[in-house]
């Protein structure tokens, strides 16, 4: 087989012949004759010309790339039909196997020709420890659009496969792209000018590969030093940072990163947790020492208990009689002071009516006889009843009930006395009205609806307008 | 005997000797007056007539400052009883800010028969079956009965 490896020179002035049989190969002049070889006999022989060489000069091209790599690491060639690709393909031990393929812009040569190889498992390794540097430094990964392809100055954008045996049997690989870096602008620091309309994603990216955290700091600082007149540096900060909340949101489970929350659910579970913590967050406030003070105190008399001279703290509910001794609320009901102070301690109203005890309608229904509950009509509408309060309320409603807008502003329900008033009711706004906030809250949040998603949908017709 | 337990105590003497429409009520530990349990049977007329739904009520200590937690432990197919073991009634009366120390037990359990043969889509803990009772209330009802036959059968 020694022959094998050194050919016959067949482009000179003597004629090389060829035996298909069993290789051999002569000069014919050595037997002008007959074409039989002279080693095996047979007549299956060939005169070798330069043009028609049926001898397999680079035997190793009939090997499979895997069989002539097997024992040996080493990159092989680029492809030669694609000039602006090129392509190595690396045999480690233990079956590694790693393919990799530069893209090349068409308008540039490749600088240095194909990439010196690594010639050992090592290289491959520091290769590799190299390539994952590049996806956590500065630099960012490539990405396969335009400016990464085609763009000028030319980009080299490498992809890179990875396989060897996997655990079980069959083939594990996985792939890495990396782009051109260290070429690139680097957006979080320097948002240039002349940037595309997708730099966003760019500065976006950035932040999350090269950052932990949001990009708010960074963003904040930058702001302050330019000149703030640039509201459109400012709207692509906006824009990074809800972009990149968003995608922590994709990743944590919860919705929720810090101060933030990203889904009606996570808003509804926030707020639920804060109802149970502190469940009297949406009822009224105490009242105030000085106004639990100067309530009077009297004797029970026959005017106070009716005719038949009977009468109850409807708090401790213990009967009553002409003589004891009650705190007399405004609204002219009366209780036990112990009891009372217990409930004006927490809240400022009557435990009967709810009319608050101070402030401007303080006592009103003033006409209200004592111990006769007042009509609906005339109760006023309870007092501190801020539209945080009503916010709440309703998010606990929505809380429980996830189908309901979680904003729905309830400004002109009914005053909640005339609920009260009748305990067996369960509040019930008309459906009219109600369905009327929804549109009202919706409206509210601008007609493209809430949410990340829209908002950044609403950001990029923005940019585009 | 603090004031509250006296009131609970007063407030379940009087609901055992004579016990609001349709309801028995019980306490599951003698010595724990601040948790109550209730068998409703459901009202005539509604999809829950034949039921006998469990209700539990728990008093909080600073009761009656705070308002009864009252929840369904029988499974109900309603629109302001969440759908789940949790039992959770949507009931105005016994939200924080609606909450007055003049309401009672009884008028609460009242309150939620009333929910029964009334239930009150406007304000609904399950939206869908809330759809369901405006929309489709032939449907509503079959549901209704088919949880009654299958949950609230008393054997709770």
């Amino acid at each position: 087989m020694a022959s094998r490896s050194q050919h016959l020179d067949a482009t000179t002035s003597r004629e090389v012949v060829y035996c298909h049989h069993c290789e051999h190969e002569w000069y014919r002049d050595e037997r002008p004759n007959t074409l039989e070889c002279p080693s095996c006999h047979s007549e299956i022989t060939e005169i070798v010309s330069p043009n028609n060489d049926p001898r397999n000069l680079s035997d190793n091209d009939s090997v499979p790339d895997y069989e002539r790599h097997r024992h040996h690491t080493r990159d092989s060639d680029d492809d030669p039909d694609e000039d602006d690709i090129e392509q190595h393909i690396l045999h480690g031990p233990g079956g590694f196997f790693s393919r990799r393929a530069i893209y090349q812009s068409p308008d540039r040569q490749a600088p240095n020709g194909p990439r010196a190889a690594p010639d050992n498992a090592d290289q491959i390794f520091r290769r590799f420890t190299e390539l994952i540097g590049d996806l956590g430094g500065p630099a960012m990964v490539g990405r396969s659009g335009p400016d990464t392809l085609f763009a000028n100055p030319p980009q080299r954008v490498t992809v890179q496969r990875f396989s060897g045996p996997g655990f079980t049997a069959g083939v594990s690989s996985f792939t890495i792209t990396t782009g051109p870096g260290r070429n690139r602008p680097d957006p979080s620091r320097s948002p240039g000018p002349g940037m595309g309309p997708d730099d966003p994603f760019q500065r976006l990216f950035g932040n999350f590969i090269g950052e932990t955290g949001p990009p708010l700091g960074h963003d904040a600082s930058r702001s302050s030093n330019q000149n703030d007149g640039d509201g459109n540096t400012r709207q692509n900060a906006d824009f990074s940072m809800a972009l990149s909340q968003l995608i922590a949101s994709l990743i944590n489970p919860h919705m929720a990163h810090g101060d933030a929350v990203y889904s009606q659910e996570a808003l509804d579970r926030i707020i639920t947790n804060l109802m149970e913590a502190n469940p009297q967050s949406n009822a009224p406030a105490p009242a105030s020492e000085e106004a639990i003070a100067k309530l009077p105190k009297k004797k029970l008399d026959e005017e106070m208990l009716g005719p038949e001279l009977k009468g109850e703290c409807t708090i401790c509910i213990d009967d009553m009689k002409v003589g004891d001794e009650v705190v007399v609320l405004p609204c002219k009901h009366w209780f036990h002071e112990q009891c009372v102070v217990l409930w004006l301690k927490q809240h400022n109203t009557c435990p009967i009516c709810r009319a608050a005890i101070d402030g401007d309608a303080a006592g009103r229904p003033s006409g209200a006889a004592p111990r006769s509950q007042p009509s609906s009509s005339d109760v006023p509408p309870p007092l501190r009843r801020s539209s945080v309060q009503n916010f709440f309320r309703n998010a606990q409603a929505g809380s429980s009930s996830r189908q309901e807008p979680l904003f729905r502003r309830d400004s002109n329900s009914p005053p909640m006395n005339s609920r009260l008033m009748q305990p067996t009711r369960v509040r019930s706004p008309s459906p009219s009205r109600r369905s009327a906030q929804s549109d009202r809250a919706r409206d509210g949040r601008g007609s493209s609806g809430g949410g990340p998603l829209h908002w950044i949908r609403d950001q990029f017709r923005d940019r585009r307008s | 005997m603090s004031s509250s337990q006296k009131r609970i105590s007063k407030e379940l003497q009087e609901c055992m000797t004579s016990p609001p429409t349709g309801m028995t009520i019980t306490l599951p530990s003698e010595s724990d007056l601040h948790t109550w349990s209730v068998k409703l049977a459901g009202p005539p007329g509604s999809p829950y007539a034949g039921g006998l739904f469990t209700l539990s009520v728990v008093l909080p200590p600073d009761y009656p400052f705070k308002a009864p937690q009252v929840t369904f432990a029988t499974r109900i197919y309603h629109p302001n009883v969440t759908n789940d073991s949790a039992g959770a009634i949507c009931l105005g009366m016994l939200k924080a800010e609606n909450w007055k120390p003049a309401s009672r037990v009884r008028a609460v359990l009242d309150a939620v028969r009333q929910l029964l043969a009334e239930p009150n889509p406007d304000d609904p803990l399950e939206a869908r079956i809330a759809d369901e009772f405006r929309g489709a209330p032939r449907e509503f009802e079959k549901n209704a009965r088919s949880y009654v036959a299958r949950y609230a059968q008393g054997k709770k």
